[in-house]
């Protein structure tokens, strides 16, 4: 009769036990949902805040590059005189590599307008060209364009004297749009 | 009989208690980084901004523009001018006051200017930044150089030519007449009572800045007064490092155009870079200014003009 009933006792010791780990899992695989919950919401708000940095960063890099557009042909690099740009200089200007550092920019290009025609500028065919590029960063990458129409003059030989001879261009600065 | 009934610590409550313990620690230590982050991120993006700013600065054909910038809190920007390189740069960080954890945090990102030369202290404090912008020219347009300036200034017995600049580009920084004791007094020749003083004249001179000194030429006298020595010396070498590429344009436009034209001054121009490169601080302008005085006589006399 003893045994008995110690045996029913055991018996329902082990119930409540059983009964025990199954609330502690029921938590535990609350408690994981709940923290994956958490993590996946802070993987969505992650994503967005990336999105968004990225959309102000390309912001920023296409405000800073229409302000250089807008003063680039004033530098000494470029400018001669007045609100022109001195493509004489841009024939010795072409590649030279020192100025990359310079200008944060993916590229800056000049393209003569009118009278149109030509290719791409270099010593043998200058000035019956009409592409100079001044500076292109390697690599493929996509770029936005912005522009802005300048006069492009240079010194001519006319009658023995040399004179100053301006055509239409425009003046391209690239940047990169990640 | 006394009851024996005591409370029961359970596992279940144990596992509760340290689960608890942990997601508050994790909330609590994820709220924290993600505080540090934005803030980071706002300094990084308003440095970024503030970069962008110095571009409208540039004069074109004017002779100086100024810019007022209202930030939102009390804000510390950091300039750190760097020499190395062909052109040098500037690095400007800010660092944003805040209620919330440490008051001042260390500065976002480094924002990287190698196209700019700004002229402030190392260091700079407040919510007003006072910006302007002239054209330095040796003997050519070099570049703008801008000055940035959270400071109240009072300028005493200041020299016509700064009095004519100061009233025709507006700043409202620096006051000519009644000087209040927060001002950062600065004397032209005599006067007592102040915090810096400028000797010589407007094209030429030194201004003392307790025991520091440099040495300025026309267009660098705010450089001098607004900035650290360190940045003011560091920023003259790089100009110098401009103006010898440009030397070095010029002399191969000159060359390219030799066809065309006549008595164009490369040798000059070879004289000028030489004596650029040699330029070990401010003091040596003189000799770069003497040269570029020649080098331009000899520019406008040319059949073709290079600048």
């Amino acid at each position: 009769m003893d045994r008995m009933r110690w045996l029913s006792a055991a018996c329902g010791r082990m119930k409540m036990k059983k009964k025990a780990q199954f609330k502690i899992q029921q938590m535990a695989l609350m408690l994981i949902a709940v923290v994956l919950f958490f993590i996946l919401v802070g993987l969505f708000w992650l994503a967005l805040q990336y999105r968004n940095l990225q959309k102000q960063a390309l912001q920023l890099e296409e405000s800073k590059s229409i302000l250089l557009s807008e003063f680039l042909s004033s530098s000494t690099e470029f400018s001669c005189g007045s609100y022109c740009i001195d493509t004489d200089k841009m024939m010795v200007l072409i590649d030279r590599k020192v100025y990359y550092s310079l200008w944060p920019v993916s590229y800056i290009k000049l393209r003569k307008i009118c009278p149109g025609g030509g290719g791409e500028c270099n010593r043998e065919n200058y000035p019956n060209c009409s592409i100079y590029s001044v500076y292109e960063k390697e690599g493929n990458v996509s770029r936005g364009e912005i522009g802005s129409f300048v006069a492009l003059c240079r010194y001519e030989k006319i009658g023995g004297y040399a004179k100053r001879v301006c055509d239409l261009g425009k003046l391209g600065i690239g940047y990169e749009i990640k | 009989m006394k009851s024996k009934k005591g409370f029961e610590f359970s596992f279940a409550w144990l596992f509760a208690i340290l689960v608890g313990a942990v997601i508050i620690f994790l909330a609590v230590y994820g709220t924290t980084k993600f505080i540090k982050t934005g803030r980071y991120q706002l300094d990084t993006v308003t440095a970024k901004q503030l970069s962008i700013l110095f571009e409208p600065l540039e004069v074109g054909l004017a002779s100086g523009k100024s810019n007022i910038v209202e930030l939102r809190d009390e804000t510390k920007i950091y300039n750190e001018c760097d020499e190395r390189g062909s052109f040098g740069q500037h690095l400007i960080s800010l660092s944003t006051e805040s209620g919330i954890g440490k008051k001042w945090q260390e500065p976002g990102a480094e924002i990287s200017v190698p196209n700019k030369y700004i002229f402030s202290s190392s260091m700079e404090q407040g919510k007003r930044v006072f910006f302007f912008s002239k054209a330095f020219e040796i003997p050519w347009k070099v570049s703008e150089i801008i000055f940035l300036t959270t400071k109240e200034y009072c300028f005493v017995d200041a020299f016509e030519e700064v009095e004519e600049e100061v009233d025709g580009l507006g700043l409202q920084n620096i006051k000519l007449e009644n000087c209040t004791e927060d001002d950062t007094r600065v004397c032209f020749g005599s006067g007592t009572g102040c915090d810096i003083r400028v000797r010589g004249g407007y094209e030429e001179g030194f201004v003392d800045k307790g025991e520091e000194s440099v040495f300025y030429t026309e267009g660098l006298i705010y450089a001098a007064i607004f900035s650290d020595k360190e940045v003011y010396e560091c920023n003259v070498k790089r100009l110098m490092k401009r103006l010898i590429q440009q030397a070095l344009l010029y002399k191969d436009e000159a060359e390219f155009l030799s066809e065309k034209c006549e008595s164009l001054p490369s040798a000059d121009l070879i004289q000028l870079i030489n004596t650029a490169k040699s330029l070990n601080n401010s003091e040596g302008l003189l000799l770069v200014r003497q040269i570029s005085e020649e080098v331009n006589g000899q520019n406008e006399v040319a059949e073709c003009s290079l600048w």
